[in-house]
């Protein structure tokens, strides 16, 4: 039979380029006419390209000192302008410390870097643009300074100053506000006042050279949000292979995605990012229009030999435009007639000297989220750590005819399964039944509820339907109805999966809404379950959940391994204990199951495990369960010894802060909690002393405040 | 919701695919990559990571500027080729692009370059140190493999050796080598299709060794019976597939991989002394198609390449550690696939990187994979120019424990191990496997035969359920034996007693139901003792009728699902969780009005005497041995072992040719053929079948399209 597929094919193929060849003539007759057309008419673009103004090489290239002048003032900071360049430096009250909107000029003489990135550096904006009338046009790149633009319309505003950086030609024009608040730089990029002409803007960066230093010896790092977060050092690179950080805030777009999916990736969950050399440091949070923004850290020796770290705002996506009834044809392509709205407000909060490290930023966050978020300390029940027991109702699998019910745990097993656990002494349990308790409501596969795919659910940029996948604007009154429901049933919380976790831009023409309106949303369905059932927790969720959630379920405390980065850090972690309780993998799902224990008791997590009253080899089959082990008799004991662990290292500290956090040798990480209490944990093969104290291979110590 | 684990959306993958889109994935805790393994079906199991990558080495090397040797420069690796480490654990690297080798401490501290200056390297691709610390080097780019003492030294050099046992076409290009403890070199050269060449210390050539075989495919059968002989010299060379790369373990065997397109089978072979694949009959538990396939890849991994089709995987290097497990590479899929010594797969794990990352654990394109005395395996990435290290994970480290046991025959001593591996993970198979032949030294059978049920061994499962009938024989023969007896005289004297009573005479003598369906449900019993007078009535005497052969015909495929479902484990090949009765509805009614249809239309044509009725019922009615046989068979296959073997085959054969035997009487009877012209018939009928089959493809596959097109344009229409 294959000879005759592959007969099918050769003959399919035959048929298609021909088909091809004919439509390629008949563009190709038709593009020629329209060339014609507009090399008589209009002039390209392209054409009135401005080229960068020539400055020898030297401290000429950067602004002067001396060209600055105040503009405002805070209890803690003076922030100042160079009106010429639209560059500004702001100066710490508190200790001198003074930050530039460049690269620093001490370093400046030994760049190396030549050509457009050399402009790229002395330029405040830098931005990606592609010309869509044609088809075969690419992003290209360039900045103020290559564009020969001009700072307009220097304004002063209260606390700061207005510029609008304009590039006659390319035709764009940027307004942009930089304020101080306390010990914050404020950039705006206004939304309103962003004029493109003909061509389209991709991707925008403004003083993304901020505090960007060589790499001369000193203890510096650049923080990034991969994960529960990143350390990347400066360090010369001698490496093969360099590359940079570059990933958007709270994950990617679904329906702007283009990849195959890649799954050895973490994504953003906080839209942070930070920077430390010796003792200055800074930490900033992206805040209006996060969602349309990316993280990019640069170390030294990719681009230049500056390390540099920012926030990139994106205008526009590149998406698959399907172009057949299969879906099996596309071109990728931007959207011409709309850009991605919203302002854009990154937030640089510079840090005191003695605070200038991770710890500090962390800190620093966490007062930020308690500031803005109002996020109070979290009131523990008593002084145990909660049990988190997820009990899974059914599943299905394949069947003869149609599939199979696959019945795991039922109501009269789930308590028996609590009952037993709560005589073994475990008295602090949260008990989830994810039929009635945990509720995904982003994704439909049931069709219930009146959801159709095709009219309620989410559409991508191309208009295909992303099955299942439910439009959260649609979804809301089957939230109302459930809601009472919930509270008839005596549900005192749930658990929202997914909502909270993925955010995309949805382009139902009915129910549609853009990303930043799709977070709006997803921020409502958790104030309403708050509000009314008091009780939410997330499951991986990103930070805007934070308000709403008094647990985060499978908070990631891991990195993506990429080769620049050299150490995971627990800022996530730091910045919530004490605040959102949160737990890691299930025990009984983890990957190594005693480095995972430990790495708990480091990060500060509370205990869980997935169980089914069945035996797991029984559901080898099943459509959607996975987990290597489950059966509730096999877990019995480390469920109550995990307990009893978990206990003793972090039942009083539940609402304690993370004071502090070190590595004392390799492998061997110490975290302090603010009553003085200490956690040593050694994931080497030796024994690791510090004065009197030992903590054997694989183990860990817990030193009680005050020793 | 649980739904949500990462891992769930792999299966979704594929759908995804589809929809052109795929869902945003949280990365997997610690690697960056999943970890697998299989069943005997193939069914992808979900496992811990066995291996987690620790370190990478060979990023930073440096070397003096050639013009001014003071200043050191950067001197990445250029396309490495292959990697070595011996028995101290220092790291040779092949650094083929810049004609050198490279060599690392145990700590992966660079700590020299070999170019041997007083005959430089040329492109090297292949590099083997002794136990003695002699270096061997395949200098591909100078035909030739050199022998240095351990600072480097030209000893000697092989060149291509003089024998007239070598092919004159014969190129000598090694690229890959290792020397057994006598000192004999094994050369596997680029595209040697002879095997590995081997040579004494000498140089000698002392023969070809461990050959593929070519591949032989029943396409290639046809050409040969059909073409003449200049056609068929003018097909493309068939030649067997050549040898990737070499390895030998501790205790002298030799191992090789071959690569290539058309290698669908023995991608991995261990040696004998005579060359001969000890792995070809491999595989105590992989089932049928899939034994003696290496190179893992999960469902919806096929990737299509312009021209060449679906991508198999391409193990292209190889390492033997210390406890004796296989570890190859896939340059196709980025994967790497561990056996144990007798090739049954254990993991297989890590995968591409994208394009514009470099993460730990993952890699653009593997090349060479070697393994240290502590068993950390260390990959080279052609492309990256950098050696990923991977540890043995815990999860990995309990596995081993446990299968060193269950290969050394320690089966006693296994169980508690695999328990502990069976309850971090309920499906691990090896773990069922080991078990199961734990449970069966100890005799405890019934276990055994769970456990090898459980693990898809469908012989261990024979041989425990012999025991356990012997046992049940043992213990019940006393009164089985005397009951059959018993029964027996019962039966034989009632018989003898009630003949002439009144109720057995009524019963001989009742009336015949005269319902006409039932007449001709009954006249199936008669076409069977009487087939040619049989089928001949149904065509002129209306024995049969459309109802009675529907009822036939259900019959047969209720027979056919209760063969499916319930022929003993030791011989159902069926894969229970994959079947589908709608499937299997389906492909019985194509495949029998298919043949109905064809054999009417031949017939018609062909001097038959058959009208479409007479085919259709008498076809059905050929079937009744399926219902018969097929269904008691079945039954009675569940208190049959292996040991019976030749009878449930001879049963089940003897069912297809009586089937196939009354599908000829069938057809002779009916159409009033000749022996000859019966065979004529099926023969054009077959033909006539496949000829229906392929126009239905092409007007399905046409119309698909022409069906898109439509649509597209409808849409077009209505949506602009």
């Amino acid at each position: 039979m294959t000879w005759l597929t592959t007969w099918l094919k050769a003959h399919k193929t035959r048929t298609v380029i021909i088909v091809l060849l004919i439509a390629l003539i008949a563009l190709i007759a038709a593009n020629l006419q329209i060339d014609k057309l507009e090399t008589g008419g209009t002039p390209v673009a392209e054409a009135k390209g401005a080229a960068a103004p020539k400055v020898a090489k030297g401290l000429d290239e950067l602004p002067k000192d001396a060209d600055f002048k105040v503009v405002a003032q805070s209890d803690t900071l003076i922030l100042k302008l160079d009106a010429k360049t639209g560059h500004f430096i702001a100066e710490d009250k508190r200790n001198g410390n003074v930050w530039r909107s460049y690269p620093d000029p001490n370093q400046w003489l030994t760049e190396t870097q030549d050509g457009v990135w050399r402009n790229h550096l002395r330029a405040p904006v830098m931005l990606q643009y592609i010309d869509l009338s044609g088809n075969k046009s690419q992003p290209k790149e360039t900045d103020l300074i290559q564009e020969n633009g001009a700072v307009k319309d220097v304004e002063m505003i209260p606390n700061g100053f207005k510029v609008t950086f304009d590039m006659p030609s390319k035709e764009f024009t940027i307004p942009v506000e930089v304020t101080i608040d306390h010990d914050s730089v404020v950039t705006k990029i206004i939304d309103s006042g962003v004029k493109e002409g003909k061509l389209s803007l991709v991707w925008m960066r403004v003083y993304p050279f901020f505090a960007a230093e060589h790499s001369e010896g000193q203890d510096g790092y650049m923080v990034i949000p991969d994960g529960s977060g990143a350390l990347i050092n400066f360090k010369n690179n001698k490496m093969n292979v360099n590359r940079i950080y570059r990933e958007p805030i709270y994950g990617e777009d679904f329906s702007f995605k283009i990849n195959v999916f890649d799954p050895s990736r973490h994504q953003i969950i906080m839209p942070i990012f930070g920077e430390k050399s010796d003792d200055k440091g800074f930490i900033a949070v992206a805040e209006t229009g996060a969602e349309f923004a990316e993280i990019i850290a640069s170390p030294s020796g990719v681009y230049s030999d500056y390390n540099w770290i920012t926030a990139q705002q994106d205008y526009r996506s590149s998406f698959k435009q399907i172009t057949n009834e299969h879906k099996g044809t596309f071109f990728i392509t931007y959207n011409k007639d709309e850009r991605f709205g919203s302002d854009r407000v990154v937030r640089y909060i510079l840090l005191d000297k003695s605070k200038a490290s991770y710890v500090g930023m962390a800190e620093r966050y966490r007062q930020y989220l308690m500031e803005n978020d109002g996020l109070k300390k979290i009131v523990p029940k008593e002084d145990k750590v909660p049990m988190t027991i997820s009990l899974i109702g059914a599943d299905s699998e394949d069947g003869l005819i149609s599939d199979r019910y696959l019945k795991t745990t039922t109501t009269s097993d789930a308590m028996q399964i609590v009952q037993r656990l709560y005589g073994l002494g475990v008295d602090n349990m949260v008990v989830k039944v994810p039929v009635y308790l945990e509720t995904n409501y982003a994704l439909n596969n049931t069709n219930n509820d009146g959801f159709s795919p095709r009219h309620t659910g989410m559409r991508d940029m191309a208009g295909t339907v992303i099955d299942d996948v439910v439009s959260l604007k649609w979804v809301e009154h089957i939230i109302d109805r459930d809601l009472k429901n919930f509270k008839e049933l005596g549900v005192d919380g749930v658990t929202l999966t997914d909502l909270g976790e993925w955010l995309d831009s949805d382009f139902n023409t009915k129910y549609g809404s853009a990303r930043d309106e799709s977070r709006q949303l997803q921020q409502d369905i958790f104030k309403k379950f708050k509000d009314t059932l008091g009780n939410v927790r997330g499951f991986q969720s990103n930070f805007y959940t934070l308000p709403y959630v008094n647990t985060i379920d499978h908070l990631t405390g891991d990195y993506s391994y990429d080769l620049f980065s050299d150490m995971a850090i627990p800022f996530a972690q730091m910045a919530l204990h004490g605040l959102v309780a949160y737990n890691e993998e299930y025990t009984n799902d983890r990957q190594q199951y005693r480095n995972d224990f430990l790495h708990a008791i480091e990060y500060g997590a509370n205990p869980g495990f997935i169980l089914t009253a069945q035996n797991s080899d029984d559901y080898k089959y099943a459509h959607g369960l996975h987990i290597y082990s489950s059966n509730a008799a096999d877990w019995e004991s480390d469920i109550v010894q995990e307990y009893q662990k978990f206990n003793e290292a972090l039942g009083d500290v539940q609402d304690q802060f993370i004071v502090n956090h070190q590595t004392l040798a390799e492998k061997v990480k110490e975290t302090t909690y603010e009553n003085g209490k200490r956690i040593i944990v050694n994931y080497g093969l030796t024994p690791f002393r510090q004065g009197n104290i030992t903590v054997g291979a694989q183990d860990y110590v817990v030193i009680k405040g005050g020793k | 919701m649980i739904i949500k684990k990462s891992r769930y959306l792999l299966l979704f993958l594929s759908m995804l695919l589809a929809v052109g889109m795929v869902m945003p994935l949280a990365a997997s805790a610690e690697v960056v990559y999943w970890t697998n393994t299989k069943d005997s079906d193939g069914y992808l199991i979900w496992t811990q990571p066995a291996y987690y990558p620790i370190n990478i080495i060979g990023e930073d090397l440096v070397a003096p500027d050639a013009k001014d040797p003071k200043i050191t420069k950067a001197s990445p690796m250029q396309n490495p080729k292959d990697i070595f480490i011996d028995s101290k654990d220092y790291i040779y690297v092949a650094d083929t692009g810049n004609s050198r080798i490279v060599e690392f401490d145990n700590n992966g501290n660079w700590v020299r370059y070999i170019t041997v200056p007083e005959s430089p390297l040329n492109k090297p691709e292949g590099i083997f140190v002794t136990k003695e610390f002699d270096i061997y080097v395949a200098d591909t780019g100078n035909k030739r493999v050199v022998h240095l003492d351990r600072n480097g030294k030209l000893i000697k050099e092989f060149k291509k050796p003089e024998s007239r046992f070598i092919p004159e076409g014969f190129k000598y290009d090694p690229i890959k080598l290792v020397v057994d403890k006598r000192g004999f070199l094994y050369i596997a050269t680029l595209g040697g299709y002879q095997g590995l060449l081997e040579l004494d210390p000498d140089g000698n050539f002392q023969g070809f060794y461990g050959a593929n075989k070519t591949v032989f495919s029943a396409l290639d059968a046809i050409k040969r019976m059909l073409y003449t002989k200049e056609m068929y010299a003018n097909e493309i060379c068939k030649l067997p597939g050549s040898i990737s790369s070499v390895a030998v373990d501790k205790d002298g065997f030799i191992y090789t991989t071959t690569a290539g397109q058309d290698i669908k089978k023995n991608q991995i072979k261990k040696l004998d002394i005579k060359g001969l694949d000890m792995f070809a009959t491999k595989d105590e538990y992989t089932s049928g198609a899939r034994a003696g396939i290496f190179g893992e890849t999960r469902t919806g991994d096929q990737k299509y390449v312009a021209g060449s089709g679906v991508t198999t995987p391409q193990l292209i290097d190889l390492c033997v550690d210390s406890n004796g497990n296989i570890t190859a590479i896939d340059s196709s899929f980025k994967y790497i696939s561990q056996y144990d010594n007798n090739g049954n797969l254990l993991f297989f794990w890590a995968g591409p990187s994208s394009a514009n990352t470099t993460q730990l654990g993952l890699m653009k394109n593997p090349i060479a994979i070697d393994a240290n005395s502590l068993n950390d395996l260390y990959v080279l990435d052609g492309q990256e120019n950098v050696i990923q290290i991977f540890r043995l994970s815990e999860f990995g480290q309990m596995v081993n424990k446990a299968n060193q046991l269950t290969l050394q025959g320690r089966y006693e001593e296994s169980e508690q191990p695999w328990l502990d591996v069976l309850r971090l993970n309920s499906n691990f198979t090896p773990a069922m496997l080991g078990l199961g032949k734990a449970a069966y030294k100890k005799n405890e059978f019934e276990k055994a035969e769970y456990y090898f049920e459980k693990g898809g061994n469908h012989n261990g499962y024979s041989d425990a359920f012999w025991q356990i009938r012997l046992k049940w024989f043992q213990l019940n023969f006393s009164w089985l034996a005397s009951g059959v007896i018993i029964l027996g005289l019962l039966f034989y004297l009632g018989n003898r007693i009630s003949r002439n009573m009144r109720w057995r005479v009524r019963i001989r003598n009742r009336r015949r139901s005269t319902k006409p369906l039932i007449v001709q449900l009954r006249h199936m019993f008669y076409i069977l003792k009487h087939p040619i007078d049989g089928f001949s009535a149904i065509r002129y005497e209306d024995k049969g009728s459309y109802w009675s052969a529907f009822i036939i015909l259900a019959g047969a495929f209720i027979s056919i699902c209760i063969t499916q479902l319930f022929t003993s484990f030791t011989f159902n090949s069926i894969v229970l969780h994959r079947l589908n009765l709608l499937i299997t509805f389906g492909q019985f009614v194509l495949v029998w009005i298919g043949w109905v249809v064809s054999n009417y239309l031949v017939s018609s044509i062909y001097r038959g005497e058959g009208r479409f009725r007479d085919v259709f019922i008498g076809s059905s009615y050929a079937l009744a041995p399926i219902i018969l046989v097929g269904v008691p068979l079945a039954i009675i296959s569940n208190v049959m072992t292996n040991s019976e073997l030749a009878i449930y085959n001879l049963l089940s054969q003897g069912l297809a040719v009586w089937t196939g035997l009354l599908f000829f009487w069938k057809i002779q009877s009916m159409q009033n053929y000749s022996v000859g012209e019966t065979v004529i018939n099926i023969l054009l009928s077959l033909f006539a079948f496949l000829v229906l089959l392929i126009l239905a493809m092409i007007t399905i596959g046409l119309s698909n399209d022409l069906l898109d097109f439509i649509i597209e344009i409808y849409q077009e229409v209505r949506l602009r």
